[in-house]
């Protein structure tokens, strides 16, 4: 049993301890009176709960005992000792929650500001409201692509991450109008402008017009000399406007056809151009001389009118007068002879 | 305005552009050998709005016929809106030349004599050179 000096008593007493909730108290076993108060040693589960809960009294655990003990004053009272007491216990376990409850509050009222808090509330746009973007689509990715296109139903949203059920309700609430699957584009026409020198008027005049409604040529400028034609020609390149292709005859009354081709090649030469593809349609086959002029020329290819043509022109220029008569009947002959040019102008568009 | 360019084309024996350049003294005389690089050489002078003083033109020509040169300067100079360029032909003399020549105006034929030597034929065509040039006015 242990002794303290009782100033009641006057003399060393023996101590009775009596325990309360956290402290000891230790008490003459003579006078009652209080002579010591000291904390309640912590257990070791204690200790680590208490030191999870603050974590200053964690280092202060680790004290000595006697330094957390409260010197009796024999002037006071009892009541004064547990005053202080309390006093004690505030200062040493109660301060670091103190001080996280004031930390905390200082962080609310320093970081975030009530006119950021107004600013962020109108700001928001909720999902539904927002707008469609399109563009963050990444196109590479075939199954975005493809529900992009509206190709798979149950799938991810446009915005490349996988919608909730929440989000999914609100964008279906929105009805985004999704673009439709696109058929497939037709293959560029290159040529649009076409210069067609023909000489015979009922030929030119058929495969002027079967060009621009058959193969969708834009328009088709047609002359009936090679002088018109070259002039044609050479107005198209100084305004800048040359035409895709020329389809000509390879005798005129004025020159001819391969000389009308050098003309284009001195043309094109002296104005630095690229060359213009020539299409030669004639009625008599290719001698070797015009071969070997064609192969010079370059870009050039020759296609042979069916038989007839020669016929229905002369009948037009035979019937005179009567010219819509004589043009009826040699229609379907030129006919024949434009088909066939639209053919080869065709295999030219596609090739 | 028409620049002081002769342009000489055609089979032209060698020594002849000398020859043009003492009858023509204040001109520049340019020799061009095919028909088809007389029309490109007028064609780029049309572009640069400086054409050729006086085409003479001996036939015959590759590629391009003297003729069809012709018309085809004369399709240039429509599509350009320039003026007719004067031609001075060194020919036999024909009904067809005369007829087509006189399709394509501004164009005259200096009668050829094949009996004379080539030199004074040269000669003789030089001088005619001079003097339509001092009538045309430069």
């Amino acid at each position: 049993m242990e002794s303290r000096f009782c100033p009641h008593c006057e003399r060393e007493v023996p101590v009775e301890l009596s325990k309360h909730t956290g402290y000891i108290l230790h008490v003459c076993s003579i006078c009652g009176l209080g002579l010591q108060v000291s904390p309640i040693p912590l257990t070791d589960d204690q200790s680590n709960v208490r030191r999870g809960l603050t974590g200053k009294l964690a280092s202060d655990s680790t004290d000595d005992s006697t330094t957390n003990s409260v010197s009796f004053d024999p002037s006071q009272s009892m009541g004064g000792a547990l005053a202080q007491l309390k006093l004690l216990r505030k200062s040493q376990t109660l301060q670091p929650v103190v001080e996280r409850s004031s930390a905390r509050t200082d962080t609310r009222s320093s970081d975030v500001g009530l006119e950021e808090l107004q600013s962020l509330s109108t700001n928001y746009t909720p999902i539904a409201q927002r707008p469609y973007r399109p563009s963050l689509i990444n196109a590479s990715n075939s199954a975005q692509q493809s529900s992009f296109l509206g190709n798979d139903e149950s799938s991810e949203s446009p915005f490349g991450d996988k919608p909730t059920t929440q989000v999914l309700s609100q964008y279906n609430k929105v009805q985004v109008p999704m673009p439709k699957e696109q058929p497939p584009a037709e293959p560029k026409q290159s040529i649009q402008k076409i210069l067609l020198i023909e000489p015979n008027d009922i030929l030119r005049s058929v495969c002027k017009v079967l060009l621009i409604e058959r193969q969708h040529v834009q328009y088709v400028t047609d002359k009936a000399t090679a002088s018109d034609g070259l002039e044609a020609y050479m107005r198209a390149c100084i305004e800048g406007d040359r035409p895709d292709l020329v389809i000509q005859e390879m005798q005129f009354a004025d020159m001819k056809g391969t000389e009308l081709a050098y003309a284009y090649r001195g043309i094109e030469k002296a104005l630095g151009v690229p060359h213009v593809p020539i299409l030669f349609f004639a009625s008599e086959p290719l001698s070797d001389d015009q071969r070997a002029i064609l192969q010079e020329i370059k870009r050039v290819r020759f296609i042979k009118k069916p038989s007839g043509s020669v016929e229905a022109d002369d009948s037009s220029s035979q019937a005179g007068s009567n010219q819509s008569a004589s043009a009826a009947a040699a229609a379907v002959p030129a006919e024949v002879v434009a088909g066939k040019l639209l053919a080869a102008v065709g295999k030219i568009l596609e090739g | 305005m028409a620049s002081r360019r002769i342009l000489l084309t055609g089979s032209l024996p060698p020594n002849t552009i000398p020859v043009f350049e003492t009858a023509c003294p204040e001109h520049e005389v340019l020799e061009i050998k095919d028909g088809a690089r007389l029309v490109s050489v007028v064609a780029r002078l049309i572009k640069a709005q400086r054409p050729p003083k006086l085409i003479v033109i001996v036939p015959e020509l590759r590629r391009i016929s003297a003729v069809s040169s012709i018309r085809a300067i004369r399709a240039l100079e429509r599509a350009a809106g320039w003026h007719t360029t004067p031609i001075l032909f060194y020919a036999e003399d024909s009904a067809e030349l005369q007829a087509d020549l006189k399709s394509v105006g501004m164009a005259v034929n200096l009668v050829r004599n094949t009996q004379l030597p080539e030199n004074e034929q040269i000669s003789r065509l030089a001088l005619a050179t001079g003097r339509l040039v001092t009538k045309i006015g430069g």
